[in-house]
């Protein structure tokens, strides 16, 4: 399932490719299916009990960009969303909806300087060539708007690691999947896969104001910037270290109950986990937080290398991590004595 | 373009080209006779016109391409790497590798992420220092599987961009060798009297060694080279490139016989085949420079395909300019060694 979702194009605002997969998916395992104007997709499980609704979310968009202009020379200018311009020399993209390839050109290290070769290549000097040799044929194939993904192949590798494009949040939306499959609700629950979050958080803000939760967990993609020798605590977390769990991030603080009772119950349940190092990044939880009544919130999240890159890698154990502790979550909430 | 495809698919890094000399071998068997692997690693084949005494042609296209190799273990699964033949650092982050240990083992050129970057950090092009691979393994496991000096393949995936244009890593200079195979193929039915020897030569990117070894062994009374060279890009010098699908380039200066390349200028423009000029004041940074004073001295002429992102694993060429550089080099060829009708 991961695998599909994260050969699937979806970034902010052309997510319908993997709603529709997730719809296909779930359908027949809701109590109810509703939409709204962002294409929000709100799924509906009946609890055990009621008095109290829960709310999860996973978001279905990703990173990558949009085609700003095509020269007359055919080649595409672009403007991309969330991703460091640096890692973007030299790869293969998709663009639009008939995936037509494209690389992201750079003349030869032959006729570079090597002043030229000290400094990063700006995004707007960048362009993607499609094979076109003039504006009109490139014409045939975009357009102005059109969107642009990374070719990057679902594998598995090292000592159960995954590489794949768009981890963040697919894996997201997969423990999501799982979850309305699998678990015994115990409250009224909405499981949300929400639109536009690599945009601010967009799909999320009016996903909390139409649900009202009791509580909400964002199930989500962390960052984990582990390279040798680094300062400690800058790797914000360790792959392979389970699920991870923060007080704080950039952009929120954690109802600070909950989190310390979901690591009590990781504890318990032998579910690895961990907290993250460094306050860094940000997901819908601040959304989450900052509209209604105010809701206890929090966010499960496995860690990934290189995130937002074509490249994200995770360990599949952190995967298995935050499914548990999410089924625990939905299971068992009123033991966790935070509502 | 499947012999393309077949071509770009070997594994044959510069200084390691072992691993794809009998993959290749193979393929020139369906191509030429006599076919081998000589002592240094050059692939050769040969197509011979039967007549005693005959002249002999080199057709010169190197056989390796740019890597990585493992230069030490970094911890936590991650190894430091230096290259083999000449990257941009800049286009590292991000790419796939495979380290060729015991057995092939995946994996990718990290890159810090955006959030814990300073404005400066984000300012600078990458340094090869900075980068590393991670293989996702324990370091025990690591250890265990890979060496220090294991050879790195940078992955690569071939597609079309567009009608005409071919993408991929290793073009450089598997497109050379497809093109001599493509000008075999026009000259099987020839009568010609000179015999060929194609050769696909090692370690052109690390200091053309292979190139050398053949010219001596080979002593040829002509050597055709076929080399790549830099096709047109929005942020290239448009003086210093050449435009892809315009045809070849066909090199001009010191390096190159006269004679022989105002004979191949001559034929190309008799067989209305599109071509391009580039001028090399000294070495042309291909094999032609060594081959030229090799043995007793060869003439050499040198045939290049325009290809846009040299040294990339994003290397596109157009299939149009193989073909024509193809049918230019059997015509010149026919031209010059061409037997008469009864002969």
């Amino acid at each position: 399932m991961l695998k599909e979702l994260t050969s699937l194009s979806g970034i902010s605002s052309y997510e319908n490719d993997v709603l529709d997969y997730i719809y296909s998916t779930v359908k027949d395992h809701c109590d109810r299916i509703e939409h709204d104007s962002t294409d929000n997709l709100y799924c509906f499980k009946k609890g055990r009990k009621t008095g109290k609704t829960v709310m999860f979310t996973a978001h279905t968009d990703e990173v990558g960009f949009l085609v700003s202009g095509i020269t007359d020379e055919g080649y595409l200018k672009f403007s991309s969303i969330g991703i460091d311009s640096r890692i973007l020399l030299g790869l293969r993209v998709f663009v639009g909806k008939n995936r037509t390839p494209g690389v992201i050109g750079i003349k030869a290290v032959h006729l570079t300087t090597a002043d030229e070769r000290k400094k990063a290549v700006e995004e707007k000097n960048m362009y993607i060539d499609i094979g076109a040799s003039s504006k009109e044929e490139a014409e045939k194939l975009t357009e102005k708007g059109d969107f642009i993904v990374f070719d990057s192949d679902y594998t598995e590798f090292g000592d159960g690691k995954v590489k794949a494009k768009a981890l963040d949040d697919r894996v997201g939306c997969a423990t999501l999947i799982k979850l309305i499959k699998e678990a015994n609700f115990e409250y009224d629950t909405w499981c949300v896969f929400t639109v536009q979050e690599e945009v601010g958080l967009r799909g999320g803000r009016i996903a909390a104001k139409r649900i009202l939760p009791d509580l909400f967990i964002a199930l989500e993609a962390t960052t984990c910037s582990y390279i040798p020798d680094m300062e400690k605590g800058k790797n914000v977390t360790n792959l392979g270290g389970g699920v991870a769990l923060s007080y704080m991030d950039g952009g929120f603080m954690a109802d600070r109950k909950l989190v310390g009772a979901l690591i009590e119950r990781a504890k318990e349940r032998n579910i690895l986990c961990q907290l993250k190092s460094y306050a860094s990044g940000g997901n819908e939880v601040r959304a989450a937080q900052t509209v209604g009544r105010g809701v206890i919130a929090a966010a499960l999240s496995v860690p990934c290398r290189y995130l937002h890159s074509p490249l994200t890698v995770m360990d599949k154990k952190d995967y298995e991590a935050m499914y548990l502790l999410a089924k625990e979550v939905a299971e068992n909430l009123s033991a966790l004595e935070v509502l | 373009m499947e012999l393309l495809k077949e071509l770009c698919s070997i594994t044959a890094l510069s200084g390691f080209e072992h691993t794809g000399s009998e993959s290749l071998k193979d393929i020139f068997a369906r191509y030429l006779t006599d076919c081998s692997v000589d002592p240094s690693g050059n692939v050769m084949g040969y197509l011979r016109c039967g007549k005693k005494d005959a002249p002999l042609i080199m057709l010169d296209a190197h056989l390796d391409t740019i890597g990585l190799i493992v230069r030490d273990f970094a911890g936590g699964g991650f190894v430091s790497f230096a290259t083999l033949g000449g990257f941009d650092p800049r286009v590292l982050p991000c790419q796939e590798v495979i380290i060729h240990g015991k057995e092939d083992v995946f994996g990718v050129i990290g890159a810090k992420p955006p959030h814990i970057l300073s404005k400066e950090e984000l300012k600078e092009g990458v340094k090869l220092d900075d980068l590393l691979i991670d293989t996702g393994l324990s370091d025990d496991r690591m250890r265990e599987l890979i060496k220090i000096g294991s050879p790195i393949s940078v992955k690569t995936k071939h597609s079309m961009l567009g009608e005409d244009k071919f993408c991929g890593g290793g073009l450089d200079n598997r497109a050379g060798i497809c093109t001599h195979l493509l000008a075999i193929e026009q000259l099987k039915s020839a009568n010609l009297n000179a015999d060929i020897c194609v050769v696909a030569s090692h370690s052109e990117e690390i200091g053309r060694f292979g190139a050398k070894i053949a010219a001596e062994r080979l002593s040829p009374d002509l050597a055709i080279i076929v080399d790549v060279t830099h096709g047109d890009t929005p942020d290239g010098d448009k003086s210093k490139t050449c435009v892809l699908g315009k045809g070849p380039a066909v090199c001009l200066g010191p390096n190159l016989n006269r004679k022989y390349t105002s004979v191949l200028r001559k034929t190309l423009e008799e067989n209305n085949i599109e071509y391009q000029t580039e001028l090399e004041t000294g070495d042309t940074g291909t094999n032609a420079w060594d081959i030229q004073v090799s043995s007793c001295g060869i003439p050499c002429v040198l045939i290049s395909v325009p290809l846009r992102y040299m040294h990339t694993t994003i290397e596109t060429v157009s299939l149009a300019d193989i073909k024509s550089s193809a049918k230019g080099i059997a015509e010149f060829i026919k031209n010059v060694f061409g037997g008469s009708a009864d002969a």
